[in-house]
């Protein structure tokens, strides 16, 4: 069996003592699937994302990214989209563009400027200039210009109108590499359901409530992704 | 990597230090001149009060402006830490493919440089108005000569009466203020690392609190083993050593010169190292 892109062991992290946010989570990712990290608000989505790219310190239990244990060289396997705007707002687009260049060796700059293109971004704009949705389309489209392994992306069509998130959503379907395992956390299941293989409900404390294949379970159950996912997480009043 | 890491934090601030430079220069060339003046005409009756004045005022915004660059510099050095990697910018900083070490290795000689050019600033600054404002008589030269005559005297003085030793003891003032320097940077470092992963809110005012509570402490502790070796051993010394030949003299004021320089290494390597363990290992991004 060939090494997992992605391995969690017995993973623990709390912000507040007795009340874990994720409790000795176990689970492996494969090479070549497309999942969806599906969960209610404060299930621990973004915090495992973080915790996998080291912006987290875990209270315990060990990460290993295609085979070796978590650290800053890995980072070089793994492309990271937040669920907010983190770069630096005095930079240009080509500056960022660089930036890219010069700290990721698997960076195609080709690639990247051809989707800002198509998004009609003008890299000489300083991205303070650029509206929200604007910077979270850049932040996108340098993500997904790597060649990485591991490519985690936190909300990653939330803030775009939606004519950019089909093209967003076809732009992570084309471009990640077959080698590659890419992980989506979102609430906007209808949206990113066609583009799923794999998928997992994150209950509270990092429970994994239901996963497996997206189109056997939609199979089993009859229900769409999105159902199934009103139906296991829904509040009673 | 390292050098990708310096590279774009040099840049950061460079983009605007030359303005804060080329503003101090040009404000000393400036005041140097209205103190020329000032020094020349401030008994001259013909000169009316307000002029006076406004000259003395203006040699006042010259000086806080050399104050203010220096000022500036520091709250940028500082600023550009605290965004990188405290801020939503530390999700792109600590998910480079770079150690934890490098990145703040990076920002501490990134910092030195930024502070040494700040010193270096202020002095060519001070030194514009010794050259260019006294002048050696109503109508004398632009360029007073004097200045260089007496910083080349007091070299040339200090080598006859020391030799050797003025190498000795220069070498050693520079390493306590290196040292020096390294300290201060790591401790506002530490300081606002440490304010940074305890509290959730007022990160900085807590970060400030810190800074001042433990520069308090230390200084109390500095002060007192500094009064006790430079002060109160050497008076011993001078007992102990009496008619004893000069190289034993010479080699005891070393030793009792490169104590404080001991003592700043060892505070300097303390705060780094307390900062490398906070941002290693403790550091969790909200």
């Amino acid at each position: 069996m060939s090494t997992p892109v992605l391995s969690c062991k017995g993973l623990c992290k709390s912000y507040k003592a007795g009340t874990p946010v994720l409790d000795k989570l176990d689970f492996e990712l494969p090479a070549g699937k497309v999942v969806g990290l599906l969960g209610p608000n404060g299930c621990g989505k973004s915090t495992l994302m973080k915790l996998i790219c080291g912006i987290l310190v875990p209270d315990a239990g060990e990460i290993t990214v295609c085979g070796e244990p978590r650290s800053e060289k890995t980072n070089a396997y793994i492309s990271y989209l937040p669920e907010r705007t983190y770069f630096n707002s005095w930079m240009r687009v080509d500056e960022l563009i660089n930036y890219f260049k010069e700290f990721y060796t698997d960076f195609d700059e080709v690639l990247a400027r051809k989707m800002l293109s198509d998004l009609r971004i003008d890299t000489h704009s300083k991205l303070k200039a650029l509206s929200k949705g604007t910077k979270e389309k850049v932040q996108l489209v340098l993500v997904m210009a790597r060649r990485a392994k591991l490519y985690l992306l936190d909300e990653p069509i939330a803030g775009v109108d939606p004519a950019a998130r089909d093209y967003i959503l076809q732009t992570i379907i084309q471009n990640y590499n077959p080698d590659a395992c890419v992980v989506i956390a979102t609430h906007l299941i209808r949206d990113i359901e066609p583009t799923l293989d794999e998928f997992a409900f994150l209950g509270f404390g990092g429970i994994v409530m239901l996963s497996g294949s997206a189109d056997e379970v939609r199979a089993e159950h009859g229900k769409s992704l999105d159902e199934l996912f009103k139906e296991v997480f829904k509040y009673v009043p | 990597m390292f050098r990708k890491l310096f590279k774009y934090d040099m840049r950061y601030i460079a983009r605007f230090w030359w303005i804060l430079a080329l503003t101090a220069i040009g404000a000393s060339f400036m005041g140097s001149f209205v103190l020329r003046y000032l020094i020349s005409n401030f008994l001259n009756s013909d000169v009316s009060f307000a002029i006076k004045f406004m000259a003395i005022n203006f040699l006042a915004v010259v000086a806080i402006t050399i104050i203010a660059a220096f000022i500036v510099t520091q709250i940028f050095i500082y600023v550009r830490y605290y965004k990188h990697f405290f801020t939503d910018e530390g999700y792109l900083t600590f998910t480079l493919p770079v150690s934890r070490r490098d990145l703040l290795l990076s920002k501490m000689v990134n910092a030195f440089f930024w502070t040494v050019a700040s010193y270096l600033l202020s002095f060519l600054c001070v030194l514009i108005f010794a050259i260019f404002s006294p002048p050696a008589e109503i109508g004398g030269p632009f360029i007073n000569p004097i200045v260089f005559e007496k910083i080349g005297n007091a070299i040339v003085v200090a080598w006859k009466e020391s030799g050797l030793g003025l190498i000795i003891f220069a070498v050693l003032w520079l390493a306590t203020q290196t040292f020096s320097l390294i300290y201060s940077i790591s401790l506002g470092y530490f300081c606002i690392a440490l304010g940074s992963t305890i509290a959730k809110k007022h990160k900085i005012m807590l970060a400030i609190g810190l800074y001042y509570a433990i520069s308090i402490a230390v200084s109390i502790v500095k002060n007192y083993l500094q009064t006790l070796f430079v002060t109160i051993i050497p008076d011993g010394l001078d007992v102990y050593l009496e008619g004893a030949s000069d190289a034993t003299v010479f080699f005891a004021e070393v030793i009792v010169t490169a104590i404080p320089c001991c003592m700043m290494a060892a505070l300097a390597f303390a705060a780094y190292s307390a900062t490398r363990t906070c941002i290693e290992r403790k550091l969790n991004l909200a």
